[in-house]
Protein backbone atom coordinates (compact mmCIF):
# COMPACT_ATOMS: atom_id res chain seq x y z
CA UNK A 1 0.00 0.00 0.00
CA UNK A 2 2.53 2.66 0.80
CA UNK A 3 4.65 2.06 -1.99
CA UNK A 4 1.28 3.02 -4.07
CA UNK A 5 0.73 6.04 -2.18
CA UNK A 6 4.24 7.12 -2.96
CA UNK A 7 3.20 6.92 -6.93
CA UNK A 8 0.61 9.08 -7.11
CA UNK A 9 2.38 11.45 -4.48
CA UNK A 10 4.42 14.66 -6.53
CA UNK A 11 7.88 14.55 -5.00
CA UNK A 12 7.43 18.11 -3.84
CA UNK A 13 4.70 17.44 -2.22
CA UNK A 14 6.09 14.54 -0.02
CA UNK A 15 9.28 16.65 0.85
CA UNK A 16 6.53 19.32 2.59
CA UNK A 17 6.07 19.73 6.17
CA UNK A 18 5.58 16.15 7.22
CA UNK A 19 8.82 15.32 6.17
CA UNK A 20 10.74 18.45 7.76
CA UNK A 21 8.91 17.69 11.07
CA UNK A 22 9.57 13.87 11.21
CA UNK A 23 13.10 14.82 10.23
CA UNK A 24 13.68 17.86 12.67
CA UNK A 25 13.34 14.95 15.59
CA UNK A 26 16.91 14.01 14.87
CA UNK A 27 18.69 16.57 16.23
CA UNK A 28 22.00 16.28 18.77
CA UNK A 29 20.34 14.33 21.50
CA UNK A 30 19.04 11.48 19.02
CA UNK A 31 22.94 11.84 17.59
CA UNK A 32 24.86 11.41 20.61
CA UNK A 33 22.75 8.38 21.46
CA UNK A 34 22.56 6.62 18.00
CA UNK A 35 26.67 7.12 18.33
CA UNK A 36 27.21 5.44 21.49
CA UNK A 37 24.95 2.40 21.07
CA UNK A 38 26.85 2.09 17.39
CA UNK A 39 29.90 2.30 19.42
CA UNK A 40 28.89 -0.25 22.59
CA UNK A 41 26.69 -2.80 20.99
CA UNK A 42 27.73 -2.73 16.96
CA UNK A 43 24.52 -3.37 15.14
CA UNK A 44 22.92 -5.21 17.79
CA UNK A 45 20.50 -2.38 18.28
CA UNK A 46 19.66 -0.92 15.27
CA UNK A 47 16.16 -2.04 15.68
CA UNK A 48 16.00 0.74 18.75
CA UNK A 49 16.16 2.96 16.06
CA UNK A 50 13.68 2.09 13.51
CA UNK A 51 11.18 1.50 16.73
CA UNK A 52 11.17 4.59 18.14
CA UNK A 53 11.79 6.67 15.02
CA UNK A 54 8.00 4.99 13.50
CA UNK A 55 6.48 5.28 17.44
CA UNK A 56 7.19 9.28 16.89
CA UNK A 57 5.95 8.92 13.08
CA UNK A 58 2.55 7.24 14.66
CA UNK A 59 2.44 10.48 16.74
CA UNK A 60 2.53 12.47 14.07
CA UNK A 61 -0.37 11.19 12.09
CA UNK A 62 -2.18 11.25 14.82
CA UNK A 63 -1.43 15.12 15.34
CA UNK A 64 -2.33 15.83 12.01
CA UNK A 65 -6.07 13.90 12.44
CA UNK A 66 -6.48 16.23 15.13
CA UNK A 67 -5.35 19.03 13.24
CA UNK A 68 -7.79 18.90 10.51
CA UNK A 69 -10.74 17.79 12.66
CA UNK A 70 -10.17 20.23 15.59
CA UNK A 71 -8.69 22.76 13.68
CA UNK A 72 -5.52 23.30 14.63
CA UNK A 73 -3.69 24.59 17.75
CA UNK A 74 -7.13 27.00 18.34
CA UNK A 75 -9.28 24.43 18.52
CA UNK A 76 -6.93 23.58 21.36
CA UNK A 77 -8.13 26.21 23.79
CA UNK A 78 -11.10 24.21 24.58
CA UNK A 79 -9.84 22.71 27.38
CA UNK A 80 -7.69 25.64 28.94
CA UNK A 81 -5.73 24.06 31.71
CA UNK A 82 -4.77 21.19 29.30
CA UNK A 83 -3.62 23.90 26.68
CA UNK A 84 -1.45 25.84 29.33
CA UNK A 85 0.15 22.95 30.95
CA UNK A 86 1.08 21.34 27.18
CA UNK A 87 2.56 24.88 26.44
CA UNK A 88 4.45 25.30 29.51
CA UNK A 89 5.84 21.73 29.06
CA UNK A 90 6.53 22.28 25.12
CA UNK A 91 8.35 25.78 26.30
CA UNK A 92 10.39 23.96 28.89
CA UNK A 93 11.25 21.41 26.50
CA UNK A 94 11.98 23.08 23.26
CA UNK A 95 14.29 25.46 25.43
CA UNK A 96 16.31 21.97 26.60
CA UNK A 97 16.60 21.10 23.30
CA UNK A 98 17.58 24.37 21.26
CA UNK A 99 20.49 24.39 24.49
CA UNK A 100 21.81 20.51 24.17
CA UNK A 101 21.88 21.62 19.81
CA UNK A 102 23.75 24.98 20.81
CA UNK A 103 26.06 22.98 23.38
CA UNK A 104 26.73 20.31 20.52
CA UNK A 105 27.17 21.80 17.61
CA UNK A 106 29.62 24.14 19.58
CA UNK A 107 31.86 21.46 21.04
CA UNK A 108 32.49 20.12 17.57
CA UNK A 109 33.74 23.08 16.26
CA UNK A 110 35.36 24.01 19.05
CA UNK A 111 37.23 21.19 18.89
CA UNK A 112 37.81 21.21 14.94
CA UNK A 113 38.54 25.07 15.05
CA UNK A 114 40.33 24.97 18.27
CA UNK A 115 37.88 28.28 19.37
CA UNK A 116 36.11 28.39 22.66
CA UNK A 117 32.35 26.74 22.10
CA UNK A 118 30.97 29.78 24.09
CA UNK A 119 32.06 32.11 21.34
CA UNK A 120 30.63 29.50 18.79
CA UNK A 121 27.52 28.98 21.17
CA UNK A 122 26.71 32.55 20.32
CA UNK A 123 27.61 32.35 17.13
CA UNK A 124 25.07 29.73 16.18
CA UNK A 125 22.55 31.43 18.11
CA UNK A 126 22.78 34.54 15.70
CA UNK A 127 23.08 32.37 12.80
CA UNK A 128 19.68 30.69 13.50
CA UNK A 129 17.67 34.06 14.64
CA UNK A 130 18.76 35.97 11.88
CA UNK A 131 17.91 33.23 9.65
CA UNK A 132 13.88 33.43 10.85
CA UNK A 133 13.66 36.71 11.46
CA UNK A 134 15.85 37.62 8.23
CA UNK A 135 13.44 35.84 6.15
CA UNK A 136 11.30 36.98 3.70
CA UNK A 137 8.42 34.34 4.96
CA UNK A 138 7.54 31.01 5.34
CA UNK A 139 7.94 29.54 1.82
CA UNK A 140 11.76 30.72 2.67
CA UNK A 141 11.88 29.49 6.22
CA UNK A 142 10.88 26.40 4.59
CA UNK A 143 13.43 26.38 1.50
CA UNK A 144 16.19 26.72 4.21
CA UNK A 145 14.62 23.96 6.05
CA UNK A 146 13.87 21.50 3.75
CA UNK A 147 17.87 22.23 2.54
CA UNK A 148 19.00 21.46 6.10
CA UNK A 149 16.59 18.33 5.73
CA UNK A 150 17.86 17.21 3.08
CA UNK A 151 21.63 17.68 4.37
CA UNK A 152 21.20 14.73 6.82
CA UNK A 153 22.11 12.27 3.41
CA UNK A 154 25.57 12.77 4.52
CA UNK A 155 25.19 10.20 6.86
CA UNK A 156 23.84 7.97 4.68
CA UNK A 157 26.32 8.85 2.02
CA UNK A 158 29.19 7.73 4.34
CA UNK A 159 27.62 4.69 5.63
CA UNK A 160 26.68 3.91 1.80
CA UNK A 161 29.96 3.96 0.53
CA UNK A 162 31.52 2.18 3.02
CA UNK A 163 29.37 -0.63 2.61
CA UNK A 164 29.52 -0.49 -1.33
CA UNK A 165 33.15 -1.19 -0.32
CA UNK A 166 32.44 -4.02 2.17
CA UNK A 167 29.40 -5.56 0.84
CA UNK A 168 29.88 -8.17 3.39
CA UNK A 169 28.83 -6.24 5.93
CA UNK A 170 25.50 -5.19 4.70
CA UNK A 171 23.78 -8.97 6.15
CA UNK A 172 25.47 -7.63 9.21
CA UNK A 173 23.35 -4.56 8.93
CA UNK A 174 20.61 -6.61 8.09
CA UNK A 175 20.32 -8.93 11.06
CA UNK A 176 20.89 -6.19 13.37
CA UNK A 177 18.11 -4.60 12.36
CA UNK A 178 15.75 -7.11 12.39
CA UNK A 179 17.19 -9.38 14.93
CA UNK A 180 15.72 -9.42 18.60
CA UNK A 181 18.09 -10.85 21.30
CA UNK A 182 16.41 -11.07 24.38
CA UNK A 183 19.08 -12.12 26.25
CA UNK A 184 20.58 -8.17 24.80
CA UNK A 185 17.01 -6.66 26.15
CA UNK A 186 18.05 -7.27 29.94
CA UNK A 187 21.38 -6.41 29.70
CA UNK A 188 21.43 -3.12 27.69
CA UNK A 189 17.63 -1.94 29.12
CA UNK A 190 19.00 1.47 30.13
CA UNK A 191 20.78 2.04 26.69
CA UNK A 192 17.60 1.55 25.10
CA UNK A 193 15.42 3.39 27.30
CA UNK A 194 17.85 6.24 26.64
CA UNK A 195 17.06 5.64 22.52
CA UNK A 196 13.54 6.52 23.07
CA UNK A 197 13.79 8.81 25.45
CA UNK A 198 15.38 10.74 23.10
CA UNK A 199 13.23 10.15 20.42
CA UNK A 200 10.91 12.84 22.13
CA UNK A 201 10.57 15.80 19.62
CA UNK A 202 7.36 17.71 20.96
CA UNK A 203 8.00 20.39 18.52
CA UNK A 204 8.00 18.34 15.60
CA UNK A 205 4.42 17.53 16.92
CA UNK A 206 3.43 21.02 16.79
CA UNK A 207 4.91 21.22 13.18
CA UNK A 208 1.56 19.31 12.45
CA UNK A 209 -0.72 21.24 13.96
CA UNK A 210 -0.06 24.45 12.46
CA UNK A 211 -3.55 25.50 10.36
CA UNK A 212 -4.03 24.01 7.15
CA UNK A 213 -4.26 25.39 3.60
CA UNK A 214 -5.55 22.56 2.21
CA UNK A 215 -6.22 19.10 4.08
CA UNK A 216 -5.12 15.81 2.31
CA UNK A 217 -4.38 12.90 4.75
CA UNK A 218 -2.68 10.59 1.22
CA UNK A 219 -0.09 13.46 0.66
CA UNK A 220 0.64 14.19 4.50
CA UNK A 221 0.50 10.48 5.32
CA UNK A 222 2.87 9.57 2.87
CA UNK A 223 4.72 13.19 3.31
CA UNK A 224 5.69 11.10 7.23
CA UNK A 225 6.29 7.86 6.23
CA UNK A 226 9.09 9.67 3.58
CA UNK A 227 9.65 11.20 6.31
CA UNK A 228 10.20 8.12 8.75
CA UNK A 229 12.13 6.20 6.07
CA UNK A 230 14.93 8.92 5.47
CA UNK A 231 15.19 10.02 9.11
CA UNK A 232 15.79 6.09 10.25
CA UNK A 233 18.17 5.82 7.23
CA UNK A 234 20.21 8.92 8.71
CA UNK A 235 20.07 7.26 12.70
CA UNK A 236 21.14 4.10 11.31
CA UNK A 237 24.16 5.46 9.44
CA UNK A 238 25.09 7.38 12.68
CA UNK A 239 25.03 4.27 14.74
CA UNK A 240 26.70 2.24 11.70
CA UNK A 241 29.48 4.57 11.07
CA UNK A 242 29.92 4.27 15.11
CA UNK A 243 30.44 0.69 14.91
CA UNK A 244 32.71 -0.05 12.11
CA UNK A 245 35.03 2.83 13.35
CA UNK A 246 34.87 2.16 17.13
CA UNK A 247 32.79 -1.16 18.09
CA UNK A 248 35.52 -2.33 16.16
CA UNK A 249 38.34 -1.32 17.98
CA UNK A 250 36.35 -1.50 21.19
CA UNK A 251 35.95 2.08 22.36
CA UNK A 252 33.05 3.13 23.77
CA UNK A 253 31.95 6.53 22.28
CA UNK A 254 29.95 9.46 24.93
CA UNK A 255 30.36 11.81 22.49
CA UNK A 256 29.38 12.58 18.81
CA UNK A 257 33.30 14.01 19.35
CA UNK A 258 34.53 10.68 20.01
CA UNK A 259 33.22 9.25 16.29
CA UNK A 260 34.51 12.38 14.31
CA UNK A 261 38.15 12.00 16.05
CA UNK A 262 38.41 8.54 14.16
CA UNK A 263 36.00 8.90 10.78
CA UNK A 264 39.02 10.54 9.25
CA UNK A 265 40.15 6.47 8.80
CA UNK A 266 37.15 6.33 6.14
CA UNK A 267 38.58 8.86 4.08
CA UNK A 268 38.99 12.66 3.26
CA UNK A 269 35.52 13.34 3.03
CA UNK A 270 34.21 11.55 6.04
CA UNK A 271 35.09 14.19 8.46
CA UNK A 272 33.54 16.99 6.82
CA UNK A 273 30.76 15.15 5.72
CA UNK A 274 29.62 14.24 9.47
CA UNK A 275 30.14 17.84 10.59
CA UNK A 276 28.07 19.46 7.99
CA UNK A 277 25.57 16.44 8.75
CA UNK A 278 25.33 17.45 12.57
CA UNK A 279 25.36 21.24 11.93
CA UNK A 280 22.11 20.85 9.59
CA UNK A 281 20.23 18.41 12.18
CA UNK A 282 21.19 20.84 15.04
CA UNK A 283 20.46 24.27 12.96
CA UNK A 284 17.39 22.13 11.58
CA UNK A 285 16.14 21.64 15.35
CA UNK A 286 16.84 24.87 16.90
CA UNK A 287 14.91 26.57 13.70
CA UNK A 288 12.03 24.52 13.68
CA UNK A 289 11.73 25.21 17.26
CA UNK A 290 11.72 28.87 16.92
CA UNK A 291 8.74 28.36 14.41
CA UNK A 292 7.03 26.39 16.78
CA UNK A 293 7.80 28.61 20.11
CA UNK A 294 6.90 32.04 18.24
CA UNK A 295 3.53 30.48 16.61
CA UNK A 296 2.33 29.10 20.15
CA UNK A 297 3.37 32.15 21.87
CA UNK A 298 1.17 34.51 18.95
CA UNK A 299 -1.77 31.71 19.43
CA UNK A 300 -1.62 32.03 22.98
CA UNK A 301 -1.93 35.89 22.69
CA UNK A 302 -3.74 36.51 19.52
CA UNK A 303 -6.87 38.48 19.82
CA UNK A 304 -9.72 37.18 17.64
CA UNK A 305 -9.23 39.90 15.21
CA UNK A 306 -5.56 38.78 14.68
CA UNK A 307 -4.92 36.66 11.51
CA UNK A 308 -4.29 32.99 12.16
CA UNK A 309 -1.54 30.43 11.33
CA UNK A 310 1.96 30.15 10.61
CA UNK A 311 2.84 33.11 8.75
CA UNK A 312 1.34 35.98 10.51
CA UNK A 313 2.68 34.61 13.62
CA UNK A 314 6.55 34.72 11.93
CA UNK A 315 5.91 37.98 10.47
CA UNK A 316 4.66 39.40 13.73
CA UNK A 317 6.63 41.22 16.22
CA UNK A 318 5.79 38.79 19.15
CA UNK A 319 7.60 36.29 17.05
CA UNK A 320 10.95 38.37 16.90
CA UNK A 321 10.54 39.14 21.12
CA UNK A 322 9.91 35.14 21.65
CA UNK A 323 12.75 34.23 19.62
CA UNK A 324 14.96 36.54 21.11
CA UNK A 325 14.12 35.34 24.40
CA UNK A 326 14.52 31.93 23.94
CA UNK A 327 17.65 32.23 22.38
CA UNK A 328 18.92 34.35 25.30
CA UNK A 329 17.40 31.48 27.55
CA UNK A 330 19.15 28.89 25.97
CA UNK A 331 22.53 30.70 25.97
CA UNK A 332 22.11 31.22 29.35
CA UNK A 333 20.94 27.39 29.83
CA UNK A 334 24.76 26.57 28.10
CA UNK A 335 25.75 28.86 30.75
CA UNK A 336 24.34 27.12 34.08
CA UNK A 337 25.60 23.94 32.41
CA UNK A 338 28.85 25.37 32.41
CA UNK A 339 29.01 26.74 36.16
CA UNK A 340 27.63 24.08 37.67
CA UNK A 341 29.43 20.88 35.67
CA UNK A 342 31.61 22.81 33.21
CA UNK A 343 34.48 20.82 35.57
CA UNK A 344 33.59 17.82 35.51
CA UNK A 345 35.97 16.19 32.35
CA UNK A 346 32.11 14.57 31.24
CA UNK A 347 30.78 17.74 31.20
CA UNK A 348 28.99 17.36 27.50
CA UNK A 349 27.76 13.73 28.14
CA UNK A 350 26.10 15.31 31.70
CA UNK A 351 24.62 17.90 30.11
CA UNK A 352 23.08 15.85 27.15
CA UNK A 353 21.86 13.65 29.64
CA UNK A 354 20.50 16.10 31.93
CA UNK A 355 19.01 17.79 29.16
CA UNK A 356 17.55 14.97 27.52
CA UNK A 357 15.47 14.02 30.84
CA UNK A 358 13.96 17.27 31.30
CA UNK A 359 12.85 16.99 27.29
CA UNK A 360 11.19 14.07 28.54
CA UNK A 361 9.83 14.56 31.21
CA UNK A 362 8.35 17.92 29.87
CA UNK A 363 7.81 16.85 26.32
CA UNK A 364 5.18 14.60 26.86
CA UNK A 365 2.50 17.10 27.20
CA UNK A 366 1.71 17.77 23.86
CA UNK A 367 1.04 14.08 23.30
CA UNK A 368 -0.94 13.95 25.89
CA UNK A 369 -2.87 16.78 24.44
CA UNK A 370 -2.93 14.97 20.84
CA UNK A 371 -4.16 11.81 22.33
CA UNK A 372 -7.23 13.60 24.49
CA UNK A 373 -8.43 15.53 21.52
CA UNK A 374 -7.84 12.80 18.67
CA UNK A 375 -10.72 11.29 20.49
CA UNK A 376 -12.99 14.16 19.61
CA UNK A 377 -12.34 13.29 15.92
CA UNK A 378 -14.18 11.55 13.26
CA UNK A 379 -11.53 9.45 12.72
CA UNK A 380 -11.38 7.75 16.32
CA UNK A 381 -10.33 4.50 16.08
CA UNK A 382 -10.61 1.92 19.53
CA UNK A 383 -7.54 0.26 18.46
CA UNK A 384 -5.48 3.11 17.52
CA UNK A 385 -6.79 5.01 20.53
CA UNK A 386 -5.60 2.15 22.89
CA UNK A 387 -2.01 1.94 21.11
CA UNK A 388 -1.45 5.43 21.44
CA UNK A 389 -2.08 4.72 25.19
CA UNK A 390 0.59 1.83 25.29
CA UNK A 391 2.69 4.38 23.68
CA UNK A 392 2.18 7.33 26.07
CA UNK A 393 2.82 4.93 28.90
CA UNK A 394 5.35 3.80 27.43
CA UNK A 395 7.07 7.05 26.84
CA UNK A 396 5.84 7.89 30.85
CA UNK A 397 7.96 4.63 32.11
CA UNK A 398 10.97 5.73 29.99
CA UNK A 399 10.99 9.30 31.47
CA UNK A 400 10.38 7.53 35.02
CA UNK A 401 13.00 5.00 34.52
CA UNK A 402 15.69 7.67 33.26
CA UNK A 403 14.95 9.81 36.27
CA UNK A 404 15.75 6.89 38.39
CA UNK A 405 19.02 5.93 37.10
CA UNK A 406 20.19 9.54 36.17
CA UNK B 1 19.89 -17.17 15.12
CA UNK B 2 16.36 -17.40 12.60
CA UNK B 3 14.27 -17.13 16.04
CA UNK B 4 15.57 -13.81 17.09
CA UNK B 5 15.12 -12.67 13.50
CA UNK B 6 11.44 -13.90 13.70
CA UNK B 7 11.04 -12.19 16.93
CA UNK B 8 12.30 -9.27 16.10
CA UNK B 9 10.37 -9.14 12.73
CA UNK B 10 7.34 -9.95 14.43
CA UNK B 11 7.57 -7.09 17.12
CA UNK B 12 8.42 -4.15 14.59
CA UNK B 13 5.68 -5.20 12.27
CA UNK B 14 3.26 -5.45 15.25
CA UNK B 15 4.77 -2.44 17.32
CA UNK B 16 5.53 -0.46 14.57
CA UNK B 17 4.43 -0.71 11.14
CA UNK B 18 1.14 -2.26 12.06
CA UNK B 19 0.19 1.27 14.01
CA UNK B 20 1.04 3.34 10.97
CA UNK B 21 -0.94 0.89 8.09
CA UNK B 22 -3.60 0.56 10.34
CA UNK B 23 -4.18 4.39 11.05
CA UNK B 24 -3.73 5.04 7.34
CA UNK B 25 -6.12 2.68 6.83
CA UNK B 26 -8.98 3.80 9.14
CA UNK B 27 -8.53 7.42 8.14
CA UNK B 28 -8.84 6.89 4.18
CA UNK B 29 -11.86 4.78 4.94
CA UNK B 30 -13.24 6.98 7.23
CA UNK B 31 -12.80 9.65 4.58
CA UNK B 32 -14.43 8.00 2.20
CA UNK B 33 -17.77 7.20 4.26
CA UNK B 34 -18.00 10.63 5.26
CA UNK B 35 -17.68 12.12 1.25
CA UNK B 36 -20.08 9.18 0.80
CA UNK B 37 -23.04 10.63 3.42
CA UNK B 38 -22.13 13.95 1.92
CA UNK B 39 -23.60 12.78 -1.48
CA UNK B 40 -20.14 13.72 -3.14
CA UNK B 41 -19.11 10.00 -3.95
CA UNK B 42 -16.64 9.64 -7.38
CA UNK B 43 -19.77 8.17 -9.36
CA UNK B 44 -22.19 10.56 -8.15
CA UNK B 45 -19.64 13.69 -9.78
CA UNK B 46 -19.50 13.37 -13.41
CA UNK B 47 -16.94 12.05 -15.58
CA UNK B 48 -15.05 13.77 -18.56
CA UNK B 49 -15.78 11.43 -21.55
CA UNK B 50 -12.60 12.35 -23.72
CA UNK B 51 -9.91 14.22 -23.06
CA UNK B 52 -9.07 15.38 -26.79
CA UNK B 53 -10.17 18.88 -25.99
CA UNK B 54 -12.56 20.71 -28.42
CA UNK B 55 -15.53 19.80 -28.39
CA UNK B 56 -15.34 17.19 -25.66
CA UNK B 57 -18.57 17.12 -23.24
CA UNK B 58 -18.42 17.50 -19.41
CA UNK B 59 -21.01 15.51 -17.26
CA UNK B 60 -21.18 17.18 -14.06
CA UNK B 61 -23.48 16.38 -10.83
CA UNK B 62 -23.06 16.84 -7.40
CA UNK B 63 -25.84 16.29 -4.70
CA UNK B 64 -24.66 18.09 -2.12
CA UNK B 65 -27.42 19.23 -0.04
CA UNK B 66 -26.82 23.10 0.78
CA UNK B 67 -26.09 23.63 -2.71
CA UNK B 68 -29.55 22.58 -4.79
CA UNK B 69 -28.29 23.58 -8.04
CA UNK B 70 -26.05 20.97 -8.13
CA UNK B 71 -28.48 18.61 -7.98
CA UNK B 72 -29.68 18.59 -11.37
CA UNK B 73 -27.35 17.21 -14.17
CA UNK B 74 -25.01 19.80 -15.56
CA UNK B 75 -24.05 19.74 -19.08
CA UNK B 76 -20.96 21.79 -20.54
CA UNK B 77 -19.30 22.31 -23.98
CA UNK B 78 -15.44 22.66 -24.03
CA UNK B 79 -14.51 25.20 -26.00
CA UNK B 80 -11.33 26.02 -27.73
CA UNK B 81 -10.11 28.25 -25.60
CA UNK B 82 -8.58 27.97 -22.30
CA UNK B 83 -11.70 29.59 -20.54
CA UNK B 84 -12.30 27.43 -17.51
CA UNK B 85 -13.33 23.83 -18.12
CA UNK B 86 -13.60 22.84 -14.36
CA UNK B 87 -14.57 25.35 -11.66
CA UNK B 88 -13.91 23.70 -8.07
CA UNK B 89 -16.66 24.92 -5.61
CA UNK B 90 -15.52 25.36 -1.95
CA UNK B 91 -17.87 25.20 0.50
CA UNK B 92 -17.26 27.62 3.21
CA UNK B 93 -18.64 25.41 6.03
CA UNK B 94 -16.11 22.87 5.52
CA UNK B 95 -13.59 25.56 5.47
CA UNK B 96 -12.21 26.53 9.31
CA UNK B 97 -11.71 30.35 8.30
CA UNK B 98 -13.53 33.59 8.52
CA UNK B 99 -14.79 33.25 5.23
CA UNK B 100 -18.29 33.66 4.68
CA UNK B 101 -18.86 32.98 1.16
CA UNK B 102 -18.95 30.87 -1.38
CA UNK B 103 -15.14 30.35 -2.90
CA UNK B 104 -14.87 29.33 -6.44
CA UNK B 105 -11.35 28.93 -7.57
CA UNK B 106 -11.18 28.46 -12.20
CA UNK B 107 -8.28 25.88 -12.90
CA UNK B 108 -6.04 27.77 -14.93
CA UNK B 109 -5.45 26.12 -18.60
CA UNK B 110 -2.26 24.51 -17.34
CA UNK B 111 -3.96 22.33 -14.49
CA UNK B 112 -7.13 21.73 -17.02
CA UNK B 113 -4.61 19.62 -18.93
CA UNK B 114 -2.87 17.87 -15.87
CA UNK B 115 -6.63 17.14 -14.74
CA UNK B 116 -7.85 15.92 -18.24
CA UNK B 117 -5.05 13.51 -18.49
CA UNK B 118 -7.65 11.64 -16.11
CA UNK B 119 -10.72 9.57 -16.61
CA UNK B 120 -12.44 11.13 -13.57
CA UNK B 121 -12.14 14.46 -13.13
CA UNK B 122 -13.97 14.92 -10.08
CA UNK B 123 -13.03 11.61 -8.29
CA UNK B 124 -9.33 13.52 -7.67
CA UNK B 125 -10.58 16.73 -6.19
CA UNK B 126 -13.71 16.49 -4.67
CA UNK B 127 -13.73 14.58 -1.36
CA UNK B 128 -9.95 13.77 -1.52
CA UNK B 129 -9.15 17.75 -0.25
CA UNK B 130 -12.40 17.58 2.74
CA UNK B 131 -13.59 21.39 1.32
CA UNK B 132 -13.68 20.89 -2.24
CA UNK B 133 -17.33 19.87 -2.51
CA UNK B 134 -17.65 19.22 -6.25
CA UNK B 135 -16.98 20.92 -9.78
CA UNK B 136 -19.36 22.75 -11.58
CA UNK B 137 -19.68 24.82 -15.07
CA UNK B 138 -18.43 28.16 -15.08
CA UNK B 139 -22.25 29.62 -15.18
CA UNK B 140 -23.78 28.10 -12.05
CA UNK B 141 -20.25 28.46 -10.15
CA UNK B 142 -20.57 32.05 -10.96
CA UNK B 143 -24.33 32.45 -9.61
CA UNK B 144 -23.48 31.05 -6.60
CA UNK B 145 -20.23 32.97 -5.81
Amino acid sequence: MPHLLLRKQKLSKLIGLGFISTCSGLEITNIGVFTYIGSAYGFKLFWTILLSATILAFFQQLAYIVNVEVGGLPGFKKNRMLYNIMLLGLYLANIATMTANIVGVSVIFSSILGVNYAYIAVLIGIIAYAIVVGAKGLSEIQRILTILTLALASYIYLAVMYMIQNPKVILDVVYGLFSFDVKLLSSSGLDIIAVFGAAAAPYALILELVPLEKASYEEEFASIGLGLFFTSLAGISISFLSAITLYSNNVVATTPQDLLVVLGDLGPLAKPLFVIGVTASSLLAIIAIMIVNAYVIYEYRRKPSWPRGLEPAIHSPISRDVNLQAIIASLLGVGVLLYFIGSNPNWFVESIKLLSIIISLAGWTPLLAIIYYYRETRMRDRIVEYVAYVFFTLVMVVNIMGLIYY
Amino acid sequence: MEANILLGLSIYTLIGLAPLLYNYYVVTRRHEEARRKQGIGKDGEGKVDSTSGIGTTVQIKSSYPQIPQFNSLVEGKVGDKAIPLIILVVNPNDLKSDIGRLVVRYLTSKEKLEKSSTTDVSGNDAGVNHEVIGIASPVIAEAEA
